[in-house]
């Protein structure tokens, strides 16, 4: 019997030993298919094209959706920014959702507010009723505020916002996201080469943390000093920049993030607009945006940049941290459960077959296989049902090939962004690479694991802790994935 | 081979793979920053130059004609000739010409490196020499995507008529993006008439959609009848129906009408892409023509925007006013006093 | 000789505009953006500013509005120099107190010709 047991160890062992390797090939891999188009991007600088852009005709009008609960801390600055983006037409739509703090009034003395007959459609059913609705009262200032009561869902007060917006494209982001003032060209674009086919666009959001901002601009970029930090630039930069763009290429775009996303408002309007019961409603809203285009039989696109167009604080302590990466987690489970028709079904192309099936092993049951495959290899090691020589091939596939990728995905910022300028920056986030796979990646799979058992426990567990933290309208550590 | 071997081997292959990245990155570092260093060098003694040009003197420029000087002197100029306009400008690009700058960028534009075309390129097209547009044409069919969009955009800024076939080619083919090729036509403006008005009739939708974005924002008033032809092709009917509001000829309200009405009608999937519904509700906007005022009434119960559309276009004859001023009317004793006539929804004219 | 200074973030346009200016005898102060052109202003007291309007830190429009409400400063002219053309545009420059428009790509003879006439008008 206990032969029996130490085979199936043995095996289990092989497994983890493929697990690792099979993961990190395809990374490596989604790296290479991403790097073309990082580089390529970058051999000239971007401003002629974007000009172009600019005095366009044809290029699409965006309404700027920007829910705030409780900000008063960079509301009045992130608005002045979202009206000083480079755009032809914009409007900036902010919807202050319920909040207990100076929000409103901040906005109502900056930019001389004065209320209208609040005149919204209802195309989306929402929850919070609509309190009011204010305008600017110079007429060359587009901006517009809502006031609706509270519902702790940021979805909810996103819904009112495209529902209050005028325009056919509609950006979403945070009221803490910090956006590169060319941003919205960089977005429109793939709308406007391939207007009949692009529904959603992504852009890559990078890590501010440790760099000077300036009223909304960012003046210096610069490595922070926390390790937790440089460990996030890092993983930003391989599993959301370039993996991101990779999946783009491939077909599999299954997250916009809620930091920075542009819609097609009618496409928004036709899935119902965001899920206000799901703890990752960016994800959430591309799934249900795929299986909509799939079910009308559109030939259609979602689209994820490479260029970096939105910088967002992240968690700086592992607290903060552990709690966002299992909201994660557990918000993916959601996903994955409620369009698990979808998971592995050809009907639904390369997201059926290829990115949800990604995500449902490596991302979401991944960690089970991380934290147990750890414990089963040094289990394996000490009853001598492997080999030494065994073990640290699987610390070379699970460890060492890590630190390539991640190194490679630096190698690749280093040859096209080149947004980290110091040499002691450089140094700073190779060694992050390293502590990446080596420590971080353990604790991060633990975490994750934690918001799997969440996820199957049922979600309104997760919803409470939110709530009593006051994050579930988003608080000012963005919750939701990058 | 024993699992020692595989592992060793593993090892070796990923750290040689590692410290290859390495090297490579800080490789690629370094060589940015002399090369940046080499060019901020060469720039300051070039810059006063081109200045000098600009101001009329007649420098001697052989030094930019060839290697390192040519690609520093057009990188500069391309800048200096984007900022400036009027007298200035014409005799620097005199100058950039007698001095032999631009035959040897044209040559260039043929060169063996990408950076060294596109660079080349850029400066053909800020120094916008008609006898150019041969050159930058076979650059519309160059190997890389950037080269080819820098050749489109240089074609809209040489002024000469000759542009517009290989421009509909390479947007018939998929070379270029269509925002490089819409804003170079619409630059070369009025001039390129004649072809456009033969690319309304290609066989490729997309440069018909494209022609007729052009033609509506250039106003040429030939181009009517194709136009309203365009309304019944279903691929291209949005950009016909923008077009028409552009040039805001009343010809076309009949035509406009029915095919709102046909939209409107409950026939329509729940689905329908309202756009061209809203581009034509806002054409007839703007032609202001009153036969119109039964389509804007039955649109008002319609998808939100088709309403908004509707409900702007029935504003009395005058500047589009936002949703501010009729909103504060609404509003008893709400904010009286603000005179917010707003000719510009949004900041922005159409 | 008059002083100049001119606030513009972008290198190029403050290289071509000193050339032009210096060439024209005047003496030119260059500063990259709104908060140190201001503080530039109230130290070196120029005859004359050259405001770009799209600039990071503080916009052209509000330096110019600082300028304005400065009794000691306040008889400064002042000329925006811009991209922004449209009409809405020219006429929040003039009401933020600028003398003169003069909108980007801009041709410099006639850039010396109206800080020139600006100037003379100051009578400086």
């Amino acid at each position: 019997m206990s032969d029996l047991l130490l085979d199936a160890l043995g095996i289990f062992d092989w497994f983890v030993l493929g697990y690792f390797a099979v993961l990190n090939t395809i990374m490596l891999v989604v790296l290479l298919v991403a790097a073309p188009v990082v580089l390529r991007s970058v051999s000239r600088p971007e401003r002629p094209n974007l000009d172009d852009l600019f005095v366009n005709p044809m290029t699409p009008a965006i309404s700027v959706v920007i829910p705030a609960y409780n900000e008063e801390q960079s509301i009045v600055a992130s608005t002045r920014a979202a009206l000083a983006l480079r755009y032809p037409r914009t409007e900036v739509v902010v919807v202050d959702d319920g909040s207990t703090d100076a929000t409103f009034e901040l906005l109502r003395e900056r930019f001389d507010l004065v209320e209208v007959a609040p005149d919204i459609g209802d195309e989306i059913p929402t929850a919070g009723a609509v309190r009011s609705l204010h305008v600017a009262a110079d007429p060359g200032v587009p901006l517009v505020v809502i006031r609706k009561v509270n519902t702790r869902r940021r979805a909810d007060a996103l819904n009112v916002g495209i529902n209050t917006a005028r325009h056919e494209l509609v950006c979403c982001i945070d009221a803490d996201s910090v956006l590169e003032p060319d941003a919205l060209l960089h977005a429109a674009r793939p709308f406007v080469d391939d207007p009949d086919r692009v529904v959603a666009v992504g852009g890559a959001i990078r890590a501010v943390n440790g760099s000077i901002v300036d009223d909304g601009h960012i003046r210096e970029l610069r490595t922070p000093r926390r390790w937790v930090e440089r460990i996030q630039i890092i993983e930003y930069l391989r599993s959301f920049l370039l993996a991101r763009t990779g999946w783009s290429r491939l077909g599999g775009v299954i997250i916009v993030s809620g930091a920075f996303g542009v819609y097609r408002r009618d496409v928004l309007v036709g899935v119902g607009g965001f899920d206000i019961e799901s703890l990752g409603e960016d994800a959430d809203v591309i799934v249900a945006i795929h299986r909509r285009q799939r079910a009308l039989r559109h030939d259609y696109r979602v689209v994820s940049l490479a260029e970096p167009v939105c910088w967002t604080e992240v968690p700086s302590t592992a607290r903060v941290l552990a709690r966002q990466r299992r909201r994660w987690s557990h918000g993916l489970a959601q996903v994955l459960w409620k369009q698990r028709a979808m998971v592995g079904n050809p009907r639904y192309g390369r997201i059926g077959v290829l990115a949800l099936p990604y995500y449902l092993v490596f991302e979401l049951l991944g960690p089970v296989v991380e934290i147990v495959g750890l414990v089963a290899v040094l289990l394996g090691l000490w009853l001598g049902v492997i080999s030494p020589s065994f073990a640290a091939l699987v610390v070379v596939a699970a460890f060492v090939y890590g630190v390539l990728v991640s190194a490679g995905a630096l190698l690749l910022e280093e040859m096209s962004f080149q947004r980290y300028r110091r040499w002691r920056d450089l140094g700073a986030l190779l060694a992050a690479a390293v502590m990446e796979n080596i420590g971080f990646r353990q604790m991060h799979a633990w975490w994750r694991l934690w918001g799997l058992v969440q996820a199957v426990r049922g979600t309104e567990s997760a919803w409470g802790e939110m709530e009593r933290l006051g994050l579930a309208s988003g608080g000012s550590v963005p919750e939701h994935t990058p | 081979m024993s699992a020692a071997q595989v592992f060793g081997l593993a090892l070796v292959a990923l750290s040689v793979g590692l410290v290859a990245m390495v090297v490579a990155t800080l490789f690629a570092k370094t060589w940015r920053g002399v090369r940046a260093r080499r060019f901020a060098r060469r720039a300051r003694t070039v810059r006063p130059l081109l200045l000098r040009a600009l101001d009329g003197d007649a420098v001697d420029l052989s030094e930019l004609r060839r290697g390192h000087g040519a690609e520093v002197g057009r990188i500069v100029a391309t800048g200096m000739l984007a900022n400036v306009r009027g007298t200035d400008r014409r005799m620097l690009g005199e100058h950039l010409e007698s001095e032999g700058l631009v035959a040897a960028a044209e040559a260039d534009a043929r060169s063996g490196s990408p950076r060294r075309r596109l660079i080349a390129i850029e400066f053909l097209g800020a120094v916008g020499r008609p006898a150019s547009t041969a050159a930058l044409g076979a650059a519309l069919r160059d190997r890389i995507p950037a080269v080819r969009t820098a050749a489109a955009r240089a074609l809209g800024r040489l002024g000469s008529a000759s542009a517009v076939a290989p421009l509909v080619d390479a947007l018939a083919a998929g070379a270029v993006p269509r925002s490089s090729v819409t804003v170079a036509l619409l630059r070369l403006g009025p001039l390129a008439e004649e072809g456009l008005l033969v690319a309304l009739d290609h066989e490729d939708p997309v440069v018909r959609s494209v022609t007729a974005e052009v033609c509506g924002s250039l106003g040429l008033t030939s181009a009517r009848a194709p136009l309203l032809a365009l309304v019944r092709d279903r691929r291209c009917r949005t950009s016909a129906a923008r077009a028409l509001g552009r040039l805001g000829h009343p010809d076309a309200v009949p035509l406009l009408c029915a095919t709102v009405e046909a939209e409107l009608s409950p026939a329509r999937a729940r689905w329908s892409d309202d756009s061209f519904t809203i581009a034509a509700i806002n054409a007839l906007g703007s032609i202001g023509d009153r036969r119109a005022i039964p389509v804007y009434e039955s649109a008002l119960g319609r998808s939100r925007l088709v309403a908004l559309a509707a409900s702007e276009a029935l504003r009395p004859a005058g500047p589009r006013r936002s949703r501010r001023s009729t909103a504060l009317r609404s509003l008893p004793g709400g904010a009286a006093g603000h005179d917010t006539e707003s000719s510009a929804t949004d900041g922005a004219s159409r | 000789m008059s002083k100049v200074l001119v606030v513009d973030d972008d290198i190029d346009i403050c290289a071509l505009i000193e050339f032009k200016l210096a060439g024209a005898g005047h003496e030119v102060i260059v500063e990259h953006d709104g908060e140190g052109g201001l503080a530039a202003a109230r130290s070196e007291r120029p005859d004359a500013v050259l405001l770009d309007w799209m600039m990071p830190r503080l916009s052209g429009l509000e330096v110019c509005a600082a300028l304005r409400s400065d009794p000691e400063l306040a008889s400064i002219p002042v000329v925006l120099l811009t991209a922004r053309a449209q009409e809405a545009d020219i006429e929040r420059g003039f009401a933020a107190g600028a003398d003169d428009y003069i909108v980007k790509p801009f041709s410099p003879r006639e850039l010396s010709t109206r800080v020139d006439a600006v100037l003379k008008r100051a009578g400086r």
